[in-house]
C-alpha cells in the first residue's frame, strides 16, 4: 500500500549572520492512516519537521529532502499555489496554544466558515450549517452561542476545540498536531485528546502528534519516533517504549518524578556527544 | 596582524565573558555588527561624524570669515572658484557661513536632545510605575504640550522668552519633550509587570531603584531611536525659527536665518538660499538614516534572539 | 512551636472576583508544603499575597510567627524568596549574571558581594564561567539556576516555588528539583511549592493542598497521594488524569 505520508532524508537549516544552524537532520519515516508520534525535547527538531511538512518553515530556511510525498505528491516540487491549496485542505495543522492561532478579532463560527469557503464553493447558509456540525462534533454544547464568540472570550479548553473544528471542517486527511495540549490544564487535556481520538479514528485520518511528552504521546499513539538534535534516534512501536534501547529514550522515560515512586535524587539524563553524531 | 584581529573578534563575541568589561564590550560590539551591516546607517553615520568633525575644526576649514565680508568686491558672486558656493548680499563666503553653521546645528541639536529625552525619560518611566493619579496628572500635562504643532508653541515661547539661540533651544526642547514621555511610558507599561521586575521587587528594592536601575535602561534605547529620528525635525524648527528671525540673530551663520535672508534674491541668486537648504537637508538625512540603523541595532526584541 | 509560614482565613479579591477564598494553612520549619490545582484554582495567587503583590482582602500571613502588615519590611525579603515559573521571564534580558546576582545584595548592603556571587554561583552547579554572561546566552534549566541562585544569595530561610521546572524540558527538570531538594536538605529551608502536577509535588513534598476555583479541595499527606487514599473526586480525577491517556474500548 502506498503511504500517505513519505519522509525520506529531510533537512531544514537556518543560516544565520555567523553560521548555518541545522533544525533537522536526514530525518525519514513513512506514515499510513495511523497515529505518530514525535517526541523530543526542546531543539530536537521536532516542530520544524511538522512545519516543513506542512510548508510552515520560515522563509529564511532551506529545505532539502530525498522525497516529502503526500499521497504521492512531491510537496517540494510543487508551486507555492498548489501548496497552499493542499493545506487546510488535505493537510492540517494544530498549534500549541489557541490564543495565538485564531484570529482575535473575527468570530469563531466565522473563521471556520471562512476556512471552509477558502476551500469549497457553498454558499453562506450551507457553511453556516456544517460549521455548527463541527462544532458539535468537537463537543461544544451549544454551538448555536459560541458561533458568535470572539477568541478572548472562551476558555483555554474551548478555544482549542474551535481550533481542532477549524482544521478538520474541510476533512484533511492528514493532521499535525503540534502540542496542542500543552497548554491546557490536565483535566482538559483528556477531554481534547478524546475528541481527537474520535475524530482521527471515525474519519480515517492520519495523525502526527509533536510533543515533549513521551508518556502521554506512548498512551495516545500507535507508532512512536524519538528525536534528539534534529534526528531520529529511535522509532518503535508505542506499546513497546518500555522496552526501548535507546539511553536517550530510556533516560526520557526515567528522569520524569511519578506517583507512588520515591526516587531521590531523581535519574538524571546524561547527554552522551554520540548520540548527536 | 589579521590574526590579533581575529582573537580580538573572537574575544568580543566570546559566550564566556570573563569580565564586566567583556560582556559588555562583547554586547557593544554584536549591537555595532547589526548597526554596520546596513549600508544606508552606514552613511548617516558617516554625514553626522562629518558634521562633528567640520563644527569641530571650522576655523581651520573654513577659507574666509563668517562674519565679515566684503561689500565692495564680492556681492552675491555665484559659484566659482575663490568661493565655492558663491557669496551673499554681505559679501560674505556662503561656504565658510555653512562651515561655522554647523556649529550652531550641533549646539541646538545636541542641547535639545540632553534637555529634552531626560525629562520625557523620567515623565514617562515615573508615570508608567506608579499609575494612578500621579500617572494620570504627568499625562494630562503632556498631553497639553502634544496638542499644540510643535512650531507654533516653539513660536509662543520664543516670542515669551526673547528672540535669541538659547531661547530658540530652550523653547524646541520644552515643545519635545513629551512624546519621550509617550514612548517612555508604554515601553513602562510593557515591562512593569513582568517577573523580572517582580522579581527586583522581591529582593526588597525601592520604587525609585527599580525606576533608575531597572526601568529606564529598557527605555533608553527605543528613546535614542526616537531622539535621533527627531534630529531632522529639532533642526528644521530651529531652521524655522530662524527663518522667521526669532532664533539665532544676525551675523550668526545659522542656516534657517541664511535661507531667510537668501529669499529676497531666490530667482537670481539661487544658491544663497539653495546651499543652506542643502546643508539642512544633507544633515537631517544623515540624523534619519542613522536613527532607522539604531532602531533595527538597538531593537531589544530583535536582538533577545 | 511556631510555624515558619501560618496563614489564616486568606481571602483575596480582584474587583469583585474571589481568587482565594478563607485559606488556611501552616507549613513547619524546614518541612516542604505543596499547593495543587489547574489553571484559576488560586495557587499562584496565594503566593502573590505572601509577598504582597496581591490584593488581600481578609486574613493573616504570619511568617516565624510575626503577623505581616500591608506593605513588607525589608526584613522580610531576607526571610522569603521566591522562584518563579518561567525562567525566560523573571531574569533581566539586559544584565548579566553578575548584575542580577549583585542586585539584591546592592539593595541589602551585603559588603562581601564578591565571594557571595561566586559562592550562590556553585551552589547552583553553574560555576563562575557563567557569571558574565546575559541571560540570552543561557538555556532555560541554566536560566532557572541563577533564579534559584538569586533567590538563595540573600539567605532566606522559605522559598516560594512557582512552577518551577513547568517550563523545561523533562530531563531538565530532573535536574533542578534535585537542585532544590539538594539546598533545601543543605540550608534546612522551608519550601512551598506550587504546581499543576501532582506527581512533581508528591516528589517534593511532604504534605499538599488540592486547590479549586480560589478553595481547599482537601488536605493530604503526599504518602496519601501515592497510595491514592483520596477523599474527593476532585482530587480522584486529578490523579486519573495525571496517569495519562486511556483510549476508549
Amino acid at each position: 500500500m502506498k503511504p500517505l505520508l513519505l519522509v525520506d532524508d529531510l533537512w531544514v537549516s537556518f543560516p544565520t549572520r555567523t553560521e548555518t544552524v541545522e533544525a533537522v537532520r536526514g530525518v525519514s519515516f513513512t506514515l499510513g492512516r495511523e497515529r505518530l508520534g514525535i517526541v523530543g525535547e526542546s531543539g530536537s527538531g521536532k516542530s520544524q519537521t511538522g512545519r516543513a511538512i506542512m510548508g510552515l518553515t520560515p522563509a529564511n530556511a532551506h529545505i532539502r529532502a530525498g522525497r516529502l510525498q503526500f499521497d504521492g505528491i512531491e510537496l517540494l516540487g510543487i508551486p507555492a499555489r498548489q501548496r497552499r491549496r493542499l493545506r487546510g485542505k488535505r493537510l492540517s495543522m494544530i498549534l500549541q496554544d489557541p490564543k495565538y492561532s485564531l484570529n482575535p478579532v473575527m468570530s469563531i463560527g466565522r473563521q471556520i466558515a471562512e476556512t471552509l469557503r477558502s476551500h469549497e464553493t457553498i454558499g453562506n447558509a450551507e457553511s453556516r450549517e456544517r460549521t455548527l456540525e463541527m462544532l458539535e462534533a468537537v463537543q461544544i454544547r451549544n454551538p448555536h452561542r459560541v458561533y458568535d464568540l470572539y477568541p478572548h472570550e472562551v476558555s483555554g479548553g474551548m478555544g482549542q476545540r474551535a481550533m481542532i473544528a477549524m482544521m478538520l471542517v474541510a476533512g484533511p486527511e492528514l493532521l499535525i498536531a503540534d502540542e496542542p495540549t500543552s497548554a491546557l490544564d490536565v483535566t482538559v487535556q483528556l477531554d481534547i485528546l478524546r475528541i481527537l481520538d474520535r475524530l482521527v479514528g471515525e474519519r480515517g485520518m492520519g495523525l502526527i502528534f509533536i510533543s515533549h511528552d513521551l508518556r502521554l504521546v506512548a498512551s495516545f499513539c500507535d507508532r512512536v519516533v524519538v528525536m534528539y538534535a534534529g534526528k531520529v534516534v529511535e522509532q518503535l512501536p508505542a506499546a513497546a517504549l518500555a522496552r526501548a534501547e535507546h539511553p536517550y529514550t530510556r533516560g526520557l522515560l526515567d528522569c520524569m518524578p511519578k506517583i507512588g515512586e520515591q526516587r531521590h535524587p531523581l535519574p538524571v539524563l546524561e547527554r552522551q556527544p554520540e548520540w548527536a553524531l | 596582524m589579521s590574526e590579533a584581529a581575529l582573537t580580538r573578534r573572537e574575544w568580543l563575541l566570546s559566550e564566556r565573558p570573563d569580565s564586566r568589561l567583556q560582556a559588555r564590550l562583547g554586547r557593544a560590539y554584536q549591537s555595532w555588527l547589526r548597526f554596520s551591516a546596513n549600508r544606508l546607517a552606514l552613511a548617516g553615520l558617516l554625514i553626522i561624524l562629518l558634521l562633528v568633525f567640520v563644527a569641530a575644526f571650522a576655523d581651520l576649514l573654513s577659507p574666509y570669515s563668517p562674519i565679515v565680508g566684503d561689500l565692495r568686491g564680492s556681492r552675491l558672486m555665484p559659484p566659482g572658484p575663490g568661493h565655492w558656493l558663491g557669496t551673499d548680499d554681505q559679501g560674505r563666503d556662503i561656504l565658510s557661513r555653512i562651515i561655522h553653521g554647523s556649529r550652531i546645528t550641533l549646539y541646538v541639536v545636541l542641547l535639545v536632545a540632553i534637555i529634552a529625552a531626560p525629562i520625557g525619560l523620567a515623565v514617562g518611566a515615573v508615570a508608567g510605575y506608579a499609575g494612578g493619579l500621579l500617572d494620570v496628572v504627568l499625562m494630562r500635562i503632556t498631553d497639553i504640550f502634544l496638542a499644540f504643532p510643535k512650531l507654533i508653541l516653539a513660536l509662543a515661547f520664543v516670542a515669551a522668552l526673547g528672540p535669541g539661540i538659547e531661547n530658540a533651544v530652550l523653547a524646541i526642547a520644552i515643545t519635545s519633550w513629551p512624546p519621550y514621555a509617550r514612548i517612555a511610558r508604554a515601553e513602562t507599561l510593557t515591562v512593569r509587570s513582568s517577573d523580572y521586575i517582580a522579581a527586583v521587587a522581591l529582593m526588597g528594592a525601592s520604587p525609585s531603584r527599580i525606576v533608575l536601575r531597572h526601568i529606564m535602561p529598557l527605555c533608553i534605547s527605543s528613546l535614542i531611536v526616537r531622539v535621533t529620528l527627531d534630529m531632522a525635525g529639532i533642526i528644521l524648527t530651529a531652521a524655522g525659527l530662524g527663518f522667521l528671525g526669532l532664533g539665532a540673530q544676525p551675523p550668526l551663520p545659522e542656516w534657517g536665518a541664511m535661507i531667510a535672508s537668501g529669499r529676497r534674491f531666490i530667482l537670481d541668486q539661487w544658491w544663497v538660499a539653495a546651499a543652506p537648504g542643502a546643508a539642512i537637508l544633507i544633515v537631517s538625512l544623515g540624523f534619519n538614516l542613522l536613527g532607522d540603523g539604531l532602531r533595527d541595532a538597538l531593537d531589544p526584541r530583535g536582538s533577545e534572539r | 512551636m511556631t510555624p515558619a509560614l501560618g496563614i489564616m482565613g486568606l481571602t483575596v479579591a480582584y474587583d469583585r472576583h474571589k481568587a482565594l477564598d478563607r485559606i488556611s494553612l501552616e507549613v513547619e520549619q524546614g518541612q516542604s508544603f505543596g499547593l495543587v490545582g489547574e489553571s484559576g484554582s488560586g495557587k499562584s495567587t496565594l503566593l502573590k499575597a505572601i509577598t504582597g503583590l496581591a490584593p488581600v482582602e481578609a486574613g493573616t500571613i504570619s511568617v516565624d510567627g510575626s503577623k505581616l502588615g500591608r506593605s513588607r519590611e525589608k526584613a522580610f525579603y531576607r526571610k522569603v524568596q521566591m522562584v518563579f515559573q518561567d525562567p525566560y521571564g523573571s531574569l533581566h534580558p539586559r544584565q548579566t549574571v553578575d548584575r542580577l546576582l549583585l542586585e539584591p545584595l546592592a539593595v541589602h548592603g551585603f559588603a562581601d558581594s564578591e565571594a557571595r556571587i561566586n559562592r550562590a554561583l556553585d551552589e547552583v552547579g553553574l560555576g563562575s564561567g557563567f557569571r558574565f554572561r546575559y541571560p540570552h546566552q543561557l538555556s532555560g534549566g541554566q536560566r532557572q539556576r541563577v533564579a534559584i541562585a538569586r533567590a538563595l544569595i540573600l539567605e532566606p530561610s522559605i522559598l516560594l516555588l512557582d512552577e518551577p521546572t513547568s517550563a523545561l524540558d523533562a530531563s531538565v527538570q530532573a535536574e533542578v528539583l534535585n537542585l532544590l531538594e539538594q539546598v533545601r536538605r543543605d540550608r534546612g529551608l522551608t519550601f512551598l511549592m506550587v504546581s499543576h502536577d501532582l506527581a512533581i509535588i508528591t516528589h517534593m513534598c511532604e504534605r499538599l493542598m488540592v486547590m479549586q476555583n480560589g478553595e481547599e479541595v482537601e488536605r493530604l499527606d503526599a504518602s496519601d497521594l501515592a497510595a491514592r487514599r483520596v477523599s474527593r473526586d476532585y482530587t480522584r480525577n486529578l490523579l486519573v488524569a495525571s496517569a495519562g491517556f486511556v483510549r476508549a474500548p
